[in-house]
């Protein structure tokens, strides 16, 4: 999840005592911020500190003379020979047996200009793919610099010993600030595995860390404060269980994260935008609950129901079909009023849904059975395209969710 | 009253406030002060003609002020984070489009405002009312957010640990800095008269000024930067999700602002910024528009809610100088100042898209460092015009403070200090501590 979500998220938690609406009325306490500030850490920890104390064994800086063409041209990097460099560093993983990490360094090439480099693992033919690219500048936009076109494009390839273990199919694109690093761990004898920024979600998205900070809130300044510190912290955690990279949950006894439930992507702008709007709502609720002069009164079903249900259900009923309009729209100039019901299936049980229910109906006779058998289908998909989902897009998103969470 | 006479006073308060909207660091408030005060404005106008004319000059303000945010590098403080993606657009050739896609923006906050209007009547004065005693830890929280969200730019290449730390800590440190001079800077200018007396409702202008204009037509000269032959598109490449996805989140942030005090069109804009961190210019130029727009024109539109009897809500500049020569009695004003704004949101659209083309001819026509050196010196004459040479000054000093994030790479929203440390300080009763440390008092 974003930042700004974590955040959101913390400061909703900390509404959820009354003795912390009461301290931060009466006494000016900041205790409710501290709910969202906790619940930003591990990430700040993590992009603030933990990513620069990381070792690295290997260091790959492709405007140095060991990977230029011409030595005394910057300009001139071989992506032949970063490839070759990338591809030797798994073969030790897969030698050695131990976990090797490198660090790929970005190109400036002059104050405000970068080189723009990407690098992809091919899992299908074990090989690593460099793409040095044109000069960008601090926006991220191409250009015609150095005498480099704006649409250069020069690849090279490298094969490995072994398998990579990675189903990435979106490659780590490289220019302005820092590089990613890669970590390379064997896997038995299936191959290695492509670990995408080592240091990210270890030790500072662990349980074990929000209960240290918990117990010291509460030393410090009071209970209510380390229940606030410690529940926003967790709750991060909680929140980035919730994608594909996961979180480190039994740090210090295990140095490795523990894979999330893939149920969504970090970047998913609905999933943000409703868990935004949920603690922003929660937090009115609970200032509105506790206050001594309530400004409305309402019960909890109605508020929630009307102000975040209701919404929420109109919000993703509009995605889904903005997603299938071209089908919907078909559908309502072909059937007019039966229409309604039969997009409600589309949107339900998805394309090609008349097939299924024929299927269905051709071998059940009760209308009980019908629905029973209806059901099974329905659980079926959801299982389905679950798995489907998750093996295509695991590593990419890992990726993805680690780039954006990067680019601040 | 016949809506039809208000006509009039609508397209001309549109068209001037689009006229003014281009000149940079001149704000709308200025306009409409000179308006009532010197000109005796409210007496020449018949009824409902008075409110009509502000809603216009507001709406029309925050639709095409973004053109000396992207075609000058000039934005003032909601406009702030526009300038990047603009200057981008308009190094590609695509002026004309950024400036198209923050007009859909804007237009998509009218639209949602209409929508919405039900929701402003009955449930916005009353998030307003319970949030009002919550203002100090909310404002501690978006300051907490402005320095944490922060992310060291770091080139790791320092061999040690402490090389790397101190490396990335760079940006990190300079907006840091930049957050606690300018918050040093709220503090003094809005506890030390260094305006003249009669002039001293303008305090925070020169120092807007400073920390967001002039850095960066500073830099526009110090860089030479080139513009590129802009091309004036007949389409753009828009579909209506992006401009749905855009907006909302634009509204979001923007309602944020609007709802309430003291926090600004810039921190919505934030908002809107990272609920769409989806890395789509498009997406981001598209929120900032309609976050800027539903800031100004929700923020004005609360004053004509009917609430507490006669009790109305002021928010923002327009409202508290409107209050004095007419206060709204029935839901008529509000539906009367809806249909206002939905007639002046679409001249000022048409307004944009013509004066853009304007100020792209006149960018690509003379050299850049040229028409940035011509902006410093309107910027300082109308600083100088409004707030004399103590006014300057100001400027000069939040200059300074402005130039460190554009030199050092961070977020120039640290420079929101400037206002959320003095009025945080404020909340949570300290204020007069920092003050006798400072001998402010």
């Amino acid at each position: 999840m974003k930042g700004l979500t974590h955040f959101t998220v913390g400061a909703a938690i900390a509404t959820c005592f009354p003795q912390a609406i009461g301290l931060s009325l009466i006494h000016f306490s900041p205790i409710l911020a501290l709910g969202g500030i906790f619940g930003l850490l591990p990430d700040t920890l993590d992009f603030k500190l933990a990513m620069f104390i990381e070792e690295n064994d290997y260091i790959i800086d492709p405007a140095t003379k060991e990977f230029l063409k011409d030595p005394m041209n910057m300009n001139s990097t071989d992506p032949q020979l970063v490839a070759n460099k990338m591809a030797q560093v798994i073969d030790e993983a897969w030698d050695t047996g131990r976990e090797i990490r490198l660090q790929l360094h970005t190109v400036q090439v002059a104050g405000d200009l970068w080189r723009h480099y990407e690098v992809f693992y091919d899992t299908v033919n074990n090989e690593v793919v460099v793409e040095i690219g044109p000069v960008v500048t601090m926006s991220q936009v191409p250009g015609e610099f150095l005498g480099i076109p704006f649409d250069f494009k020069e690849s090279a390839r490298a094969k490995t010993k072994c398998n990579i273990l990675q189903a990435q199919n979106r490659p780590s694109k490289i220019d302005i600030f820092n590089g990613p690093s890669f970590g390379y761990e064997r896997k038995g004898e299936e191959g290695v595995e492509i670990i995408f920024l080592p240091w990210h979600r270890q030790w500072s998205h662990s349980p074990a860390l929000a209960i240290i900070f918990g117990a010291l809130g509460w030393l410090i300044f009071g209970r209510i404060y380390g229940l606030v510190i410690g529940l926003a912290f967790l709750a991060h955690i909680l929140l980035d269980l919730t994608g594909f990279m996961g979180a480190n949950l039994f740090w210090p006894i295990r140095q490795r994260r523990t894979t999330g439930g893939q149920f969504l992507k970090a970047s998913n702008p609905i999933a943000n935008f409703l868990v935004v709007a949920f603690s922003g709502i929660l937090v009115l609720w609970n200032l509105n609950k506790f206050s001594p002069q309530p400004t409305f009164h309402l019960h909890a079903w109605p508020y929630f129901g009307y102000f975040f249900l209701l919404p929420a259900f109109l919000l993703m009923a509009t995605n889904r079909i903005l997603e299938m309009k071209g089908r919907v729209v078909e559908i309502f100039k072909r059937e007019r009023l039966k229409a309604l019901g039969r997009i409600l299936l589309l949107l339900i049980l998805g394309e090609g849904w008349q097939e299924k229910i024929r299927e269905a109906k051709e071998e059940r006779i009760t209308p009980k059975r019908t629905r029973k058998m209806l059901l099974e289908i329905l659980r079926m998909m959801m299982r389905e395209e679950k798995a489907e989902v998750a093996s295509q897009v695991r590593a990419d998103e890992e990726v993805a969710e680690s780039e954006e969470e990067f680019a601040g | 009253m016949n809506f039809l006479i208000l006509i009039p006073y609508i397209l001309l308060g549109t068209l001037m406030a689009g006229l003014v909207s281009l000149i940079p660091a001149l704000h709308i408030y200025n306009l409409a002060g000179f308006i009532l005060i010197y000109f005796k404005f409210p007496q020449l106008l018949p009824g409902n003609a008075l409110p009509a004319f502000m809603m216009s000059l507001v709406v029309s303000w925050s639709i095409i002020n973004t053109i000396p945010a992207l075609f000058l590098g000039a934005p003032d403080e909601s406009a702030m984070f526009i300038v990047l993606p603009g200057q981008k657009y308009m190094m590609l050739g695509k002026g004309y489009e950024a400036a198209v896609l923050s007009g859909v923006g804007a237009l998509g906050a009218i639209v949602a405002i209409g929508v919405g209007s039900p929701v402003i009547l009955r449930i916005f004065p009353r998030i307003r009312w319970l949030l009002i005693p919550h203002m100090g830890w909310i404002l501690l929280l978006i300051c907490a957010y402005i320095i944490m969200g922060e992310w060291p730019k770091a080139t790791l290449r320092p061999k040690t640990k402490w090389g790397r730390f101190i490396d990335g800590w760079k940006s990190s440190s300079a907006g840091i800095l930049t957050f606690i001079l300018a918050g040093l800077l709220g503090i003094f200018i809005l506890n030390k008269p260094f305006i003249p007396i009669e002039r001293a409702f303008q305090n925070i202008m020169p120092a807007f000024v400073g920390l967001y204009a002039v850095p960066w037509v500073i830099t526009n000269i110090i860089s030479k930067t080139e513009i590129s032959k802009q091309h004036i598109s007949t389409s753009i490449d828009l579909d209506y999700k992006l401009a749905i996805r855009g907006t909302f989140a634009g509204v979001l942030g923007g309602s944020f602002a609007a709802l309430l005090p003291i926090v600004t069109g810039g921190i919505g804009g934030l908002i809107a910024g990272h609920a769409t961190a989806q890395r789509d210019d498009r997406l981001f130029i598209i929120s900032q528009g309609a976050s800027k727009t539903m800031y100004y024109v929700g923020g004005f539109l609360l004053f004509f809610v009917p609430y507490f009897g006669m009790y109305h809500l002021r928010r923002g500049g327009m409202a508290w100088m409107l209050s004095p020569f007419y206060v709204p009695r029935t839901i008529g004003d509000y539906f009367m100042v809806l249909a206002t704004l939905a007639l002046s949101a679409g001249f000022a659209f048409f307004l944009l898209l013509r004066f853009s083309r304007f100020m792209i001819n006149v960018v690509t026509k003379f050299d850049y460092r040229l028409i940035s050196l011509f902006t410093v010196v309107i910027l300082f004459a109308i600083v100088g015009t409004i707030t004399g040479l103590r006014g300057i000054f100001i400027t000069i000093v939040a200059a300074g403070i402005g130039l460190i994030p554009v030199l050092f790479h961070s977020r120039r929203m640290n420079c929101m200090a400037i206002l959320l440390v003095h009025m945080t300080l404020s909340m949570f009763g300290v204020e007069s501590t920092v003050l006798k440390f400072f001998h402010l008092i």
